[in-house]
This record gives C-alpha cells, structure tokens and sequence, in this order.
C-alpha cells in the first residue's frame, strides 16, 4: 500500500506527472477528503494568480537588473547595530555642532534655532557683496564637501541638490532669497511625494494618486515631478490607459533618466489602446536611445517577433 | 519488488536535470562572474515572481517591489547556499521568507495606521458578485495566507510551500533541509488549522455544501 499522500498527488497532478492509477486515487480523494478538495481550489486560483501575464518580460527584466544593481542588502534591511552606530554619530556630531555654535550662551528655544538657521547665510551675506560666503564657524563634514559658492543661476531655475541637504550659501542675496523659496517648495514636495508612496505601498492608491496631482499641480517644477508622473501613470495604466499616455508622454518629453521607462510605458498603454504604431515607434525609440537599458533587450524581441 | 522501494522517502524530483544545470551557474556567480549572475537571476526570475504573486496577491500592487527585494536577497543569500539544496529550491526558500516578511511588515503597518487589509477586500468585494465556486476558491486562498501570517513559523513556511507553492512533501523537506516526517507532523498541525478555519468561514459553504 503506497504512503504517497492524497495533497502530494494534488501537486504531482498539477505537473501532469500523475499514473494512470494514481490520477484515479486522487479522483477518489477528491470526492471524499474536504481538506484534498480546499487545496485543489486553493492551487487553482493560485496557479491564475500567478500566471504569466502582459508586461512581464518588462517587469522580470526589471527585477533582474534591480538585483544586479544592488548586490548588497536593501537599505531598509540594514543590521540594526550599523543603525545604532549611525544614530550615536549623528548625535555626537549635532552635539559637537551645538558647543561650538551655541558656545556658553543659554540654551536656545526651538523658534530660535529655527531663526538662528534660516537667518544664518543672510548674517554673512552682511560681510560685503565681494566675499565669497562661508559659513561663520568651521564646516561641518558634511558642509564642508558642498563647494564654497553655488552658482546663483541654478537656483533661480530648479533645485538640483536633493532637498534633503543642507542650504547652500550663495553670494547675490536676491538670488539667495529665490533659492530659498525653491527649497522651501523641494521641501514640501518631497515631504509629500514620500507621503504618496507611503500610501500607496499600504495599498491606499487613490489617496496616493491625489497626493501625486497634488504635487504636480502645486510644485510643477520640482524634482520629484517625473517620478511622481511615472508613478500616476502606472496607477492610471490598468483603468485609464488615456490618462496613463498622457502622462508618460509628458515624461518622455521631459526627458531624464526617466524617458525610457516613459517610453516603455507608452509603448505598453499604446498596444493596450490598440495605437500600433505609436507603440512600435515607442519601442524604436528606446531600442535608439537606450540601447543598455533593461528594457530594450525586451523591445528588440517585441519588434523582431511582433507585438504580442 | 515493489517492497524494496522505499516508499516513505523522495519520489523522484522534477527536472533535476535542470536543477543539475543551474548548478554550475550559481557556483560561478559565488566566486564573482558577474555574467554568470545575470544569467541565473533571469533564470530564475519568473520563480521568484511566481512565488511573490502566489504570497502577497497576483494583484497586489507591491508585487514588483517585493520582487526586487526577493532577487536582492536571492543574491545575498547565494553566498550562504552549500548545495543542500536544488538552486531553484533555494530561490524559491529565499523569496518566500521575503514574501512572508514582506506580507507581515504591510499587514503590521495597516494595523498600525488603523485601516483596512485593502488586498483581501479587493480580492472579495469586487463589484458583480461572483459565483459561489470562485468565492470559495478566493477565501481558501485567503485563509491560507492568514493562516500562514499567524502559524509558527516553521508550519507556516511547510504550509506555504505545500498548500501556496504546491511543492510535493518530499520538496518541501529537501527545501527546508528537515527529515520527511517532520515535515509531514508540521503539515498534518497546518492543514488540521486551515481545514478548521475553512470549515468556520460562511464563504467557503458552498464547497462544505458540495462536498455534503
């Protein structure tokens, strides 16, 4: 008498590796053993959960070069010690930052600080237009890789230093003051670009695609603006392909590090919307530009076997 | 003849030809050929897709992410593998830790943020009810992924690899390194639970009903 579990034979089955005699031994179970019959229906809708589906060549090679481009572990996954070790040195040196800054002065309330910061490059602008502009007391480390003087023009136009870093001190004040408000705007961009990723990977997207309208409506000159349309369109692509064109197109057209992904998408949204030859040029496109990307591997066999 | 089979142990695996063939691949990209790496990862990419899909939701919109950080850790991971293992078993043990942690860090944070498991209500409240049978087959398959949320460990993963994966009980032991009947104790303990959940849940009636 054979030992072979009726589920061990639901999974054979599943491979078509199943005798003769054994598919009627699982017949048998089936009809009788509620807990063979759930499995059955549970591997089922699996196996169409998991089936291979429109766009997965695209999404595999993205996988692929994701894990190639990061061979280490993922930033979130960090060991908590180095954790540990990177909070005591952020504090060490905000700590050594405050003796050398606040000196014996009493302590500072939060308005202060607040004021203390925001007025800081304006306090050395006082010094004459001629001087270069450096902050009063010693770099700190992380200041001290920033170049002396950032170029004024950049910061009339768009922020190109991640919000996240400190101001840079510029030398022409009216410039100074512009920069400032575009950092404020960078600010409040990403604070609420990460905000419409944190809801949308808790599966809130229609909260998060009001928070990426938002932003793109309000900070259209942002850094977090292609991103942020890739993202809307990705959420439009499955219900309101229209939409989803749109918005890839008007990142294709932006150009960046993002155009292929746009032109990726466009091609996929054009298919979907029966454009053929929209797509095809999409594909053509990035097959040009591209020719390295993880995309155009796949869209060099799309053109030479045809759109599926 | 039949006698001297043993018949509690592995039945022949399938594709060990395959497996025999990846092999060779992993090794080298162990000792640093990046080519090597690029190969197997596209290899074994659509596994680890699947196994994602089968854990967190075919349509969950974290797929890709979780994905990518199934592979990421695939590749950390390689530098532990021994060869216990068929390559593909080991992809397939890697992404489906990940899956799981992945599953659990999302369910935590909803709990935290006081809202709704928004992928099992899509799964089950979509608009133009559907018939009974793929009701019944959507709640068994959520019950499964509760279920795996809140078992042991050691069962939710045997579990997952049997009931959500469909590795045979064999695979599932070669998987996890442990003795057949261990697996098989882990498994009886698991499938007793998600029978009795299943048989608690009013969605799963019509296959009682059926089976009646």
């Amino acid at each position: 008498m054979s030992q072979v579990e009726p589920t061990d034979l639901l999974c054979r089955s599943r491979r078509e590796e199943l005798s003769v005699d054994e598919q009627r031994r699982l017949n048998e179970s089936l009809q009788h053993s509620f807990e063979v019959r759930l499995m059955s229906q549970m591997l089922s809708e699996l196996e169409s959960e998991s089936s291979v589906r429109r766009g997965d060549d695209a999404l595999l090679a993205r996988i692929t070069a994701s894990a190639l481009g990061t061979p280490k572990r993922a930033p979130r996954k960090r060991p908590k010690l180095t954790m540990l070790l990177v909070a005591a040195a952020v504090l060490l040196v905000a700590g050594l930052a405050g003796a050398m800054l606040g000196g014996a002065r009493p302590p500072r309330t939060v308005e202060e600080l607040k004021n203390f910061f925001s007025d800081w490059p304006g306090k050395v602008a006082k010094r004459g237009p001629g001087h270069a502009v450096l902050p009063i007391t010693k770099p700190m480390p992380s200041q001290a890789k920033l170049p002396e003087s950032a170029p004024s023009e950049a910061a009339d136009v768009v922020p190109e230093v991640p919000s996240a870093q400190p101001a840079r001190p510029t030398n022409h004040s009216v410039s100074r003051r512009a920069g400032d408000d575009l950092k404020v705007a960078s600010n409040s961009a990403s604070e609420l670009f990460a905000r419409a990723n944190l809801l949308r990977r808790q599966g809130r997207s229609l909260e998060a695609a009001g928070l990426y309208q938002q932003l793109l409506e309000l900070y259209p000159s942002s850094r977090e603006v292609g991103p942020t349309r890739l993202a809307l369109a990705k959420y439009f692509q499955a219900k309101q392909p229209e939409q989803a064109l749109a918005q890839y197109r008007l990142l294709a057209g932006s150009g960046g590090a993002l155009r292929a992904e746009a032109l990726w998408g466009i091609s996929e949204t054009a298919a979907s919307l029966g454009e053929r030859s929209l797509s095809e040029q999409a594909l053509k496109d990035l097959i040009r530009e591209f020719p390295d990307s993880p995309y155009a591997e796949v869209a060099r066999a799309r053109t030479t076997h045809g759109l599926p | 003849m039949l006698r001297a089979l043993p018949l509690r142990s592995a039945p022949p695996q399938p594709g060990p030809k395959a497996e025999d063939e990846l092999l060779p691949l992993a090794r080298a990209a162990i000792e640093g050929d990046n080519v090597a790496l690029r190969t197997l990862l596209t290899t074994l990419a659509p596994n680890i897709l699947r196994v994602v899909r089968r854990v967190i939701g075919g349509s969950h919109p974290d797929v890709e992410d979780v994905a990518q950080e199934c592979a990421v850790e695939f590749v950390s991971a390689l530098q532990r593998f021994r060869g216990e293992s068929s390559i593909r078993h080991f992809a397939a043990r890697v992404a489906l830790r990940s899956a799981m942690n992945a599953r659990r860090r999302q369910r935590a944070a909803k709990r935290n943020h006081g809202t709704p498991d928004l992928t099992d209500t899509d799964e089950t409240a979509s608009e133009g009810a559907p018939p009974d049978a793929l009701a019944a087959s959507r709640a068994s398959v959520q019950l499964a992924r509760e279920l795996c949320d809140s078992l042991p460990p050691a069962q939710a993963e045997a579990l997952a690899l049997h009931c959500v994966l469909g590795y045979t009980m064999s695979e599932v032991a070669s998987i996890c390194g442990a003795p057949l009947e261990t697996v098989r104790s882990r498994l009886r303990t698991a499938k007793a639970a998600l029978v009795a959940s299943a048989l608690a849940d009013p969605r799963l009636r019509y296959l009682v009903e059926e089976m009646a």
